[in-house]
């Protein structure tokens, strides 16, 4: 379960360019569910993503993962509990140029010291199930949109995380491909992880894998 | 987590392969890192390792010198000794052994190379004979059975049958070295028989040289004596001033390579501040992107830092340091050509790791601080 109560989140405070992105917000997500944070553009859905992520920290309020309050942990137990618990999969997909695909996707696992085999292995698994294998050794920069979507995903999955949390995850890809993407989603839902998703693409809505709504418009919850 | 034993180095080998593909990435600019810092650390190493090789080689040679020297002073000139002041130190209590040297500086105008002329006591060369260093031998052509023609105090030429050419190991100080008979160096010089250059004198106890120059002082007044240290500081002190010469040269190298290494390591690009937003994002945090910079750092510094030592070593005792012969050794026109005993110094190499790797390594860790203490959201908000 994870909580979200009278969240802010203030850029740039004291600044001539401040602004606030998310105010005031409170809801909670079930576990095991897909949620789609709905809006448009700006209204503050990539900055809710990143503070239910513990990307950053709130500038009020408290976030808190199965009732602990993430907001206050120091950085390197708050980058544990992410990395343990989250995996990201970004807009712009993120990621490193010059690496391998496979190189990519293991690249979270890198701090865990897990064994260097076993961490391939699962890369390998995971690459297969997205239909990538032979684009393993091809480098990032080489691959198609759609490619890179999956290979973010499969990045996300690396240290097997309880939650997902995407990043308008179509906005790149044509019809065909968000379809592919989306029952990617579906399957982690199967598996029985929580899937949370910003988008203001109808098509992730008419998909019928949203479970829940949340409306999201000036940084606050609409009515 | 649950490999508890290996989690550590698991970590560090996850790190080191990053840092490897890193390296491999952006290839261009760090095969120029490397190949400037490799120069750095060559020709730094190479004044060291040289200069160090020098004055071991001096104190090994100054080692069989007497412990004593005693010159004789002519309003403050020096003047040749009598035969009489031979027989004088030899009655100090202490003096175990003394006897008279002869020697002397040539200049020939055809190889326009000054020569030392040197009379020994014991296994002189025979009447008509001369033993010269090979450097002397190499640069007129010379071997074993040529005549050597030189002119001598008179004008007249006096001619030599070389009968030796002197081996390499001990050219440091005897490339332009010539041995003659003791009757031919006083016609060759209009010197009287009897007098001597100056006097070597070797003392029971070493740790009574300084009382007995003091006694030779007082029984010769008129005498300068000169003790084995006093030599072997001047060799150093020569060597010191040709190696900070060098090093003074050296310096702007280091500062030109220090602006480079600056300039490249620690300007973070734009790529490489979105980078390491990836990854902490992804879940590194900011001790694992240090650590993995440092792996970096450390990789590049040290691979180049070995690479330019041990292409110094090569130069300098297998190639005989042909980059700095002119400016390092001899003491003559005519340099000796002759190989350094190799030596590893491990104070040496600690002194220069520590001069060349580390002031890298902060230099490239600075900047990924102040971006690796960044939110990992900013990767969310591009």
């Amino acid at each position: 379960m994870i909580e979200l109560v009278q969240v802010s989140k203030t850029f740039n405070a004291g600044q001539p360019n401040e602004f606030t992105a998310v105010r005031e917000v409170s809801f909670g997500i079930e576990p095991g569910r897909v949620t789609a944070l709905r809006g448009p553009s700006g209204s503050g859905k990539t900055t809710l993503l990143g503070l239910i992520g513990g990307l950053t920290r709130p500038t009020s309020g408290r976030v808190r993962l199965d009732g602990r309050d993430t907001s206050a942990l120091p950085e390197r137990f708050l980058t544990e509990l992410r990395r343990a618990t989250f995996g990201f999969v970004f807009q712009q997909f993120q990621l490193i140029r010059g690496l391998s695909v496979l190189e990519n996707v293991m690249l979270p696992a890198t701090p865990t010291g897990r064994p260097y085999a076993e961490v391939r292995a699962r890369a390998l698994q995971l690459l297969a199930d997205f239909d990538l294998a032979r684009r393993a050794e091809a480098k990032a920069q080489w691959l198609s949109g759609g490619e890179a979507q999956r290979v973010a995903i499969a990045r996300a999955l690396i240290n097997d995380p309880k939650v997902i949390l995407a990043d308008e995850p179509t906005a790149h890809l044509d019809s065909v491909l968000s379809r592919q993407i989306l029952a990617i989603f579906a399957d982690l839902r199967a598996q029985g992880r929580s899937v949370i998703l910003s988008s203001h693409d109808p098509l992730v809505f008419e998909f019928g894998l949203v479970e829940r709504v949340v409306e999201i418009r000036d940084g606050g919850v609409a009515a | 987590m649950s490999f508890p034993h290996n989690a550590w180095f698991e970590r560090q080998r996850g790190l080191i392969d990053f840092s490897v593909a890193n390296l491999g990435r952006r290839r261009g600019r760090n095969l120029g890192l490397f190949l400037a810092y490799t120069l750095l650390v060559f020709l730094m190493a190479s004044v060291v390792l040289y200069g160090d090789a020098l004055r071991r080689e001096a104190r090994l040679l100054l080692a069989d010198a007497p412990e004593l020297v005693v010159q004789r002073l002519t309003a403050g000139r020096h003047d040749l000794m009598p035969q009489d002041w031979l027989e004088r130190v030899r009655g100090i209590r202490g003096v175990r052994a003394a006897e008279g040297r002869l020697w002397g500086y040539h200049y020939d105008p055809a190889a326009q190379a000054n020569y030392t002329l040197l009379a020994p006591n014991d296994a002189p060369p025979a009447p008509g004979q001369v033993e010269i260093g090979a450097v002397l031998a190499r640069a007129g052509g010379l071997v074993v059975g040529d005549v050597l023609s030189l002119r001598g105090f008179d004008g007249k030429p006096y001619a030599f049958n070389i009968s030796r050419v002197f081996e390499a190991e001990s050219e440091l100080v005897s490339a332009d070295l010539m041995r003659v008979n003791p009757a031919d160096f006083c016609a060759f010089f209009g010197i009287e028989p009897g007098r001597y250059t100056d006097l070597a004198l070797t003392v029971s106890n070493p740790s009574e040289v300084r009382k007995v120059a003091e006694k030779v002082l007082n029984r010769l007044p008129g005498a300068r004596v000169i003790a084995r240290e006093e030599m072997q500081r001047t060799y150093e002190a020569a060597f010191n001033w040709r190696q900070g010469v060098l090093l003074t040269f050296l310096s702007t190298i280091l500062i030109a390579f220090a602006l480079l290494a600056w300039d490249k390591a620690s300007g973070l690009s734009a790529e490489e501040r979105r980078e390491i937003g990836i990854l902490k994002a992804v879940g590194w945090d900011t001790g694992d992107v240090l650590r993995m910079k440092l792996w970096e750092g450390a990789l590049l510094s040290i691979t180049a830092f070995l690479s330019g030592y041990v292409l110094a070593w090569l130069h300098v005792f297998y190639a005989d340091a042909p980059l700095f012969t002119a400016v390092l050794k001899g003491w003559s026109v005519l340099y000796p050509h002759f190989s350094l005993a190799p030596q590893i110094d491990v104070a040496q190499i600690a002194t220069l790791f520590f001069l060349t790797v580390l002031p890298y390594v902060a230099a490239t860790i600075a900047p990924v601080w102040r971006a690796a203490t960044l939110d990992p959201d900013a990767v969310m908000r591009e």
